[in-house]
């Protein structure tokens, strides 16, 4: 069983409501509507707030997680497909979405070619002009300056503690690799709670990137 | 699953059709069954409505984290 299938449950729980409300309402807005794919869609808030005018896909590497999301689209009456699949080898046809989503996904991926493959796949998969919104934890939140580029983060359970991999991205990184990848980064953020004048130390780095 | 996504899913690997084996629906969607990919001569199961598509070295690997 992965890391995901345990946590499924209590993440259902205690992540019921999306944490990034707010930055995905505005992104619905700009976006209108259409199809829509969720990379590490995890039970499904996310979608919430583009609900009714999007058609909403969900990829998850978790199974617990999926079985956990077509609870959520039950009780807040929305359609999904849903699958469980994986970031770094999407199983979707080229250029069949015009927006995507992956709210805190992409840095879970632990080797470089396979970070890197992540957003060719990403790049793959989507329509030319489609848009895509990303979020990642940022390296330089005030809380890791004393981490290294790769940590473990500690998630308790009623059957004890799990360690979750993160691989920490900059600014400057996410948005290399992103461009090198086909998009082109139309905007780089922080999240929107953050409230410093200075975005480099912000808990995630949100990317808003066009498909080349 | 419900059939149509058949339209837009393929393997994982080769990014070739899938043939579905319907093993079991009901009037919604396809409950159990199969994806097959002849080229890659792999089967991904559908269990409890859900199509699995972990590409094969996933789907038998730990996912445990480590350093």
């Amino acid at each position: 069983m992965n890391t995901y299938d345990e946590i499924a449950e209590s993440w259902y729980r205690l992540r019921h409501w999306t944490r990034f409300k707010q930055e995905l309402d505005e992104v619905a807005g700009r976006w209108g509507s259409g199809r829509l794919l969720n990379i590490g869609c995890a039970h499904g808030p996310d979608f919430l707030p583009f609900k009714d005018r999007f058609e909403f896909w969900g990829l998850d590497s978790s199974e617990q997680m999926i079985a956990q999301a077509i609870k959520y689209s039950a009780k807040f009456k929305f359609d999904a497909s849903l699958v469980v699949g994986d970031a770094v080898k999407l199983p979707f046809r080229d250029g069949v979405f015009e927006w995507a989503i992956s709210v805190a996904a992409y840095h879970h991926i632990k080797e470089k070619k396979e970070r890197e493959a992540s957003f060719r796949e990403l790049r793959r998969v989507m329509k030319p002009g489609g848009e895509v919104f990303i979020t990642v934890w940022n390296r330089w939140q005030k809380a890791f300056w004393n981490r290294g580029r790769e940590t473990l983060m500690s998630w308790k359970t009623r059957d004890g503690e799990i360690l979750r991999y993160y691989y920490l991205y900059t600014y400057p990184e996410i948005k290399q690799k992103v461009s090198a990848a086909g998009f082109k980064v139309l905007k780089e953020y922080p999240e929107a709670t953050y409230k410093w004048p200075v975005k480099y130390f912000s808990r995630n780095i949100c990317i808003l990137a066009r498909a080349n | 699953m419900k059939e149509s996504i058949m339209e837009i899913i393929v393997c994982p690997v080769c990014k070739g059709p899938l043939e579905l084996v319907v093993a079991e629906r009901n009037e919604r969607e396809i409950t159990a069954g199969s994806l097959i990919c002849h080229k890659c001569n792999h089967t991904y199961p559908i269990k409890d409505g859900i199509p699995n598509l972990l590409p094969p070295d996933i789907q038998t690997q730990s996912l445990q984290p480590g350093l």
